[in-house]
């Protein structure tokens, strides 16, 4: 089963290069006529271990069979297994034409495999290189000879922002098979910039007399922060192994189900790189924050400009380092020159482009200044600078542009307006301080409560007016408010009568009070006012029996004093009337409003 | 009671007076060092003046014109720009400000019709227009609603105040409006970038001098911008706010 995978495995590989070499015969075919590659796979094996030697033939037609191989130490078969493939290439397909034969080492050493090959009256003589190992399994007892890894860096110390290159090698004895799937961990979390590693393929090579394969990963990245860091990284990988439990199922070993994978921490040595700081000593002073090794352009500066035509400047860095950190100088804005903002408009892994937009409103402008840029070169140790211009340049006046505008983001004035020579002078001392700490007067809760008053004061004198307007436009209603007031005078005359002992006007000052008070306290006209009416009224209200009893003689012997003469009444019988009249008043005041 | 009221009040009215004096003292020495060409102490002393607290319309234009002698035209343009919040017709303002502007090579913005009409006017005599036109209006209608023998006439007379004091709370609005937007002016020549981290890509330039409105975005570090339409992102650090009293 082992063998299987194994062959299963190499076949893959093969597969890989030979799609490989079709296409580089594909490219010199187009040039040369047909051609011819020799290959053999595996490149190195052991003894007795099977081989495959094919011929690869492309851009001719009926080709033949070649002779079969004769080398001392390797028995090969003849060319008896044919291929074909059509591939594209250039806008141009092609066909080719592969023979292959199996072969199998009987000694260990470097052997070359030779063909010559005639096709077309023409001939090629073509080689194949082998290694061939003495047949030895030992390696595969010991997990931590069949697998183990290798973690890189391209130097002990660099400088900061420097790019580093970061490697793993992950060695799998042949034979052995490990998933895709390779976990990576216990890398710094910080003081370097992101750790991306991508996958630079595979190959084989011989350890220790082992065959390995052997998968190479790596990273660019940049240290962000000085000091020392211990890269111990925790590599694991999930070999393929046997099931060595008989599953029951017939389908499971159909569908593969007897392997199964192991997750395996590979054995790794511990690196230790140092992150240097930028020396400070003569340091530029528009040190462009790049490491490495650089060059610096400028292009795209006209000879002959019009007057406030906008020019675009290009500027390139091209070399190795930190290119997107990398601060170009622009040009600033003076008198002649007004410049914009500078954008990146290209960054790859050799080159940054940047862009700026000039503006030159001076007609007397010869030249754009020189711009110097400065790196730290951490091969020397010490920063470079490089200096571009001074470009010259002709400006031909333009009365027209005067106004142009580039961006409209821009708040620059672009035509001025000579409003005078001088700002006028100062102003006297202000009477009113504000205070920094206090709102301003109209902002406070005081204003906000006493705005409502205008206009709840309003609707309260709107209101009371028309409610004494409404009252008094009613006759009746007025009388009866007011019945005490009008009906006083009489009762003022029988205080008076009673006060000088004389009955008769007492009781006719008391009956003429009497009527005019009920007749506006309860509506009725004059003559309406009689003792039952008073009487109905008065117990209604709810006055006390006794008082009522007492009003009750009163208006009796005011009607007799009316028709039958006027009674004998001594000073405190007429008082106790007016008494007994006052707590009447008193109650309908309450009652009968 | 009534004579620890009257004490208290004095006491009040006292130290009120006492930091006026103690504002006008400063402002007289601010002014001696300007009339000396001394611009910079002038600058100082006006500076150190608001930072007690008290501040003037007048002292900003005088402190504008300090920075403005002393060749510091970005400040030239905050402080004259900070007197126009309250006289904003003032014409020497006016003057000084365009020639600060003129100097500093910046476009003097000229604003709409609405907003200029808005902002000829403080926002505290809008509110006294206001006011006024309500007080006024509701005089009007009670005279309408006691007297109905002329109700015809003062309530048709009753709306011009209310038309008064609709057109000054407009103005309010418009002012209102305008100290939300927390106005910025950039002290140096700046970049806005995308996004509010250091390492965003650059958006749009602002030079020195130029007055921004900002959106409700920041955080601690970086404020959001708007400028003709585009707003971008800067370091808090790069401008100050105009009005700062509210």
């Amino acid at each position: 089963m082992g063998k299987q995978r194994l062959n299963r495995k190499q076949s893959h590989q093969i597969d890989m290069k030979k799609n490989l070499a079709l296409s580089i015969i594909a490219l010199s075919a187009s040039v040369f006529g047909w051609e011819a590659k020799l290959s053999v796979e595996p490149t190195v094996a052991r003894v007795g271990e099977p081989l495959t030697i094919t011929l690869t033939l492309q851009d001719g037609k009926n080709f033949a069979r070649p002779n079969q191989i004769a080398v001392d130490g390797i028995r090969t078969g003849p060319f008896n297994s044919q291929s074909s493939q059509t591939s594209w290439v250039n806008g141009k397909t092609t066909r080719s034409f592969s023979l292959s034969c199996q072969a199998i080492a009987d000694k260990a050493g470097d052997f070359t495999i030779p063909l010559s090959y005639t096709h077309d009256g023409e001939t090629r003589d073509l080689q194949a290189s082998l290694k061939i190992l003495e047949s030895n399994d030992s390696a595969l007892n010991d997990l931590n000879k069949m697998f183990f890894a290798k973690f890189s860096a391209s130097s002990d110390s660099v400088y900061l922002q420097e790019p580093i290159d970061f490697e793993i090698e992950i060695f799998t004895v042949r034979g052995a098979e490990i998933t895709n799937q390779i976990g990576l961990d216990n890398l710094p979390e910080s003081g370097f910039d992101e750790f991306k590693w991508e996958s630079v393929g595979a190959e084989e090579r011989v350890v220790d007399g082992e065959i390995y394969i052997v998968r190479r990963l790596r990273c660019r990245t940049r240290a962000i922060t000085a000091g020392t860091f211990d890269f111990n990284p925790q590599i694991s990988v999930q070999v393929v192994t046997e099931n060595r439990r008989r599953s029951r199922d017939p389908f499971d070993d159909f569908f593969g189900a007897r392997t199964q994978t192991q997750t395996l921490q590979l054995p790794i040595d511990k690196t230790v790189l140092t992150v240097l700081p930028l020396p400070q000593e003569n340091k530029p002073a528009n040190f462009s924050e790049g490491v490495g090794d650089f060059d610096f352009q400028v292009q795209n500066i006209p000879s002959k400009v019009l007057q406030g035509d906008p020019i675009t400047v290009r500027m390139i860095v091209r070399g190795n380092g930190n290119l997107q950190n990398i601060k170009v100088p622009v040009f600033e804005s003076n008198r002649s020159v007004k410049s914009y903002e500078t954008s990146r408009i290209q960054l790859t892994q050799n080159e940054a482009v940047f862009e700026q937009i000039l503006m030159i409103n001076d007609p007397d402008l010869k030249e754009l200044p020189a711009r110097e840029f400065s790196w730290f070169d951490p091969q020397s140790q010490s920063y470079k600078t490089v200096t571009r211009g001074p470009f010259p340049i002709t400006v031909e006046p333009n009365e027209s542009a005067q106004a142009q505008i580039v961006s409209e983001n821009i708040a620059v004035k672009t035509k001025t307006e000579i409003l005078g020579e001088d700002i006028l002078y100062l102003k006297s001392l202000p009477q009113n301080w504000k205070n920094a700490n206090e709102s301003s007067w109209f902002r406070k809760p005081a204003f906000f409560a006493i705005l409502p008053l205008p206009a709840i004061f309003a609707a309260l004198i709107a209101f009371l007016v028309k409610k004494n307007q409404a009252q008094n436009s009613d006759v009746s209603e007025k009388r009866k408010r007011e019945a005490a007031k009008n009906s006083n005078p009489a009762l003022k005359a029988a205080e008076s009568a009673a006060k000088s002992n004389d009955p008769q006007t007492f009781y006719t000052e008391i009956w003429s009070f009497i009527t005019r008070y009920f007749s506006a306290k309860l509506k009725l006209g004059a003559g309406e006012i009689s003792e039952i009416k008073l009487n109905q009224a008065l117990e209604t209200s709810g006055l006390e029996k006794e008082t009522l009893n007492d009003f009750r003689k009163t208006i009796q012997i005011c009607e007799l004093s009316r028709y039958g003469g006027t009674p004998k009444s001594s000073t405190e019988e007429m008082n106790s009337i007016l008494a007994t009249i006052n707590i009447v008043i008193k109650h309908c005041e309450r009652k009968l409003k | 009671m009534k004579n620890f009221l009257l004490i208290l009040a004095l006491c009040i009215f006292s130290n009120a007076s006492f930091a006026n004096d103690a504002a006008q003292k400063m402002a007289i020495e601010a002014q001696s060092f300007y009339d000396a060409q001394n611009y910079n102490d002038a600058a100082k002393t006006y500076e150190t003046l608001i930072e007690t607290g008290k501040y003037a319309p007048e002292i900003f234009y005088n402190l504008g014109n300090a920075y403005f002698k002393n060749g510091d035209l970005p400040k030239a343009v905050l402080n004259y720009h900070r007197a126009e919040y309250f006289m904003p017709n003032d014409p020497e303002l006016v003057a000084n400000l365009k020639f600060a502007y003129e100097k500093a090579g910046l476009e003097f913005a000229d604003k709409n019709l609405v907003k200029k009409i808005a902002f000829s006017i403080s926002e505290e005599r809008w509110v006294i227009f206001a006011v006024g036109g309500y007080i006024f209006a509701t005089a009007l209608i009670l005279g309408g609603v006691l007297a109905p023998r002329f109700r015809s006439g003062l309530f048709k007379t009753a709306s011009i105040p209310v038309g008064i004091a609709l057109l000054a709370s407009f103005g309010i609005l418009q002012w209102e409006s305008r100290y939300k937007s927390n106005e910025q002016i950039f002290l140096i020549d700046s970049v806005t970038k995308f996004a509010p981290i250091e390492t965003s890509n650059e958006h749009f330039s602002i030079p020195a001098g130029t007055i921004v409105k900002t959106t409700q975005k920041q955080n601690s570090n970086w404020i959001e911008i708007e400028l003709n339409g585009e707003t971008g992102w800067v370091e808090k650090s790069t401008c100050l706010p105009v009005a700062f009293w509210r």
